[in-house]
């Protein structure tokens, strides 16, 4: 189950005496919707989930769903899905992040949650409210990654625009360039730096993740 | 002199290329994610295969295996570091380190093995269970005792450092032999034959038990699913394949330290500076080794 899945990626990230995981062990793409209101500002965002093959088997045989290993679920072991990677610890904050200006904006805990089993596929997706919405009309950034990097995600698609139809988003990439710059400069640092134990490990999730940059028309 | 401080120079590039195979290397990195995203969906349709009876599915499970653990060594680890650094400073045979990468290799997927069944047998152990002992405890066990082996090379190198300014006039002859110190070789003159010398049995248990203390994460998967299908000595065999994949990295970390500190030191044959360049390298090493280590623990 995500819940459990998120313990431990709590445990492993969010402690801080844990390491940085130096591998993903869950690869998920993500889709993401942003949701406008009728007065022209954004609403919430809608997160969509599809886990790889591997970590969905492992999931669906620790919820004791599909014990024949085929791929696929009944109805009502579909039933049983509902929800599962939406139980979300204390210490564990979605993996969606939106910053405009460079601050975070907060977001909701996860609601309306779907899931789902196929050909072997974990699905789920969940909406998130922005209780203070950022302004449309500056650029506002939704970045999908998990800071201890125990789930790498893909942004997959183009994003889509729920309510307004004069904004733009644009994906970017990984900037591999930069980040192999900033792991370089922190790793001369780290011998620089000698007996620095306290040095903190790069955490990669952040440059290594696929962003969305979102920007509407001024009113 | 200036030979000297080329070969230092030399053997200060093999650790700083251990280093890079440690931590960054973009690219590799990079290739590796989008192999191991493949690798991990091809994993589920294989043991999906193998459940179904459907032939040829077990090979082919095993293949992957091997890819899998091939893969997941090419990106950072705390083997890989450990084995690097230990090669490039201490004067130990190449057969003797790839040895070590290959026995340290399995071992951490008997690791995972006994870990799984134990837990599952004995303890009847959740899924999370098991990954979290694995990831968090056996991590940072892994990480603790691979700091202590590097404060061991360390402290080795430094007591090395000390007899040799304090009995320095003596070498001459040929002899500064100590036994009392309880170490593993005989501390005779610098020449280079000495200076290969084995350093026992010790430091290979030390390497082997420090990186074999921790499992692969994707091992614990392998076993937890076989075990649930009941495809008990096929998941068995399929971690250890694993294993052999991991170890093809390792081995080939290994080979490159121990040539590279070879090749510099060859430079070096004869010159009486051996003896005093040799405990700074090996100093250099241990010191990496605890850096790294505590830099992967992560202390705050």
């Amino acid at each position: 189950m995500r819940r459990s899945c998120l313990t431990l990626a709590a445990a492993l990230g969010a402690s801080s005496a844990a390491p940085v995981q130096a591998h993903p062990h869950i690869f998920v793409e993500a889709e993401v919707a942003v949701i406008f209101a009728e007065d022209g500002r954004p609403e919430g965002i809608e997160i969509r989930w599809l886990y790889d093959e591997f970590f969905s088997m492992l999931l669906v045989s620790d919820m004791g769903l599909d014990p024949d290993f085929t791929g696929e679920i009944s109805e009502e072991e579909r039933e049983a899905l509902d929800g599962f990677d939406m139980n979300w610890i204390e210490d564990y904050h979605g993996d969606t992040h939106v910053t405009q200006n460079g601050s975070p904006v907060a977001l909701s805990g996860p609601v309306e949650w779907t899931s789902d089993y196929r050909e072997g596929q974990l699905r789920s997706s969940h909406v998130r409210h922005f209780p203070d919405p950022p302004d449309p009309a500056q650029e506002f950034i939704v970045a999908i990654y998990d800071p201890t990097y125990f789930t790498a995600y893909t942004l997959v698609g183009q994003p889509e625009l729920r309510g307004r139809s004069d904004c733009t988003a644009r994906i970017f990439e990984p900037d591999w360039d930069a980040a192999e710059e900033q792991l370089n400069a922190a790793l001369d640092e780290l011998l620089g730096a000698g007996e620095d134990v306290e040095a903190n490990f790069p955490e990669v999730g952040e440059m290594f993740s696929d962003e969305v940059r979102l920007i509407c028309n001024a009113p | 002199m200036q030979r000297a401080l080329t070969s230092l120079g030399l053997v200060l590039l093999v650790l700083v290329a251990v280093l890079w195979l440690a931590g960054s290397f973009t690219a590799l990195t990079d290739w590796a994610l989008a192999t191991q995203r493949g690798l991990q969906n091809q994993m589920a349709q294989g043991l999906r295969a193998l459940r179904a009876g459907e032939p040829g599915a077990l090979a082919a499970l095993w293949g992957l295996c091997f890819a899998y653990g091939f893969v997941h060594a090419v990106g950072p680890g705390h083997g890989k570091f450990l084995l690097g650094a230990y090669g490039a400073g201490v004067p130990v045979p190449l057969g003797r380190l790839i040895g070590i990468a290959l026995v340290a290799a399995l071992m951490q997927g008997v690791t995972a093995i006994a870990l799984v069944y134990g837990g599952v047998l004995l303890f009847d152990a959740s899924r999370e269970a098991l990954q979290l002992t694995g990831e968090v405890w056996l991590e940072r066990a892994s990480l603790i005792a691979i700091a202590l082996v590097g404060l061991w090379l360390m402290s080795r190198a430094t007591r090395r450092m000390i007899r040799q300014s304090v009995a320095a006039p003596a070498l001459a002859t040929g002899h500064g032999h100590t036994d009392a110190c309880g170490e593993c070789g005989h501390r005779h003159g610098p020449n280079p034959e000495e200076v290969r010398s084995l350093r026992g049995w010790r430091d290979a248990a030390l390497l082997v038990g420090a990186i074999a203390i921790r499992p692969c994460t994707g091992a614990l998967f392998v076993l937890i699913l076989t075990w649930r299908m009941g495809l008990v000595w096929q998941g068995v065999v399929a971690v250890l394949i694993m294993a052999l994949g991991t170890a093809a990295v390792t081995v080939a970390v290994a080979t490159a330290a121990v040539l590279g500190r070879e090749g510099a030191l060859a430079r070096l044959d004869g010159m009486a500076r051996l003896r005093v360049i040799m405990p700074v390298i090996e100093l250099l090493a241990g010191l990496l080794v605890v850096v790294l280590a505590l830099n992967m623990l992560k202390i705050s």
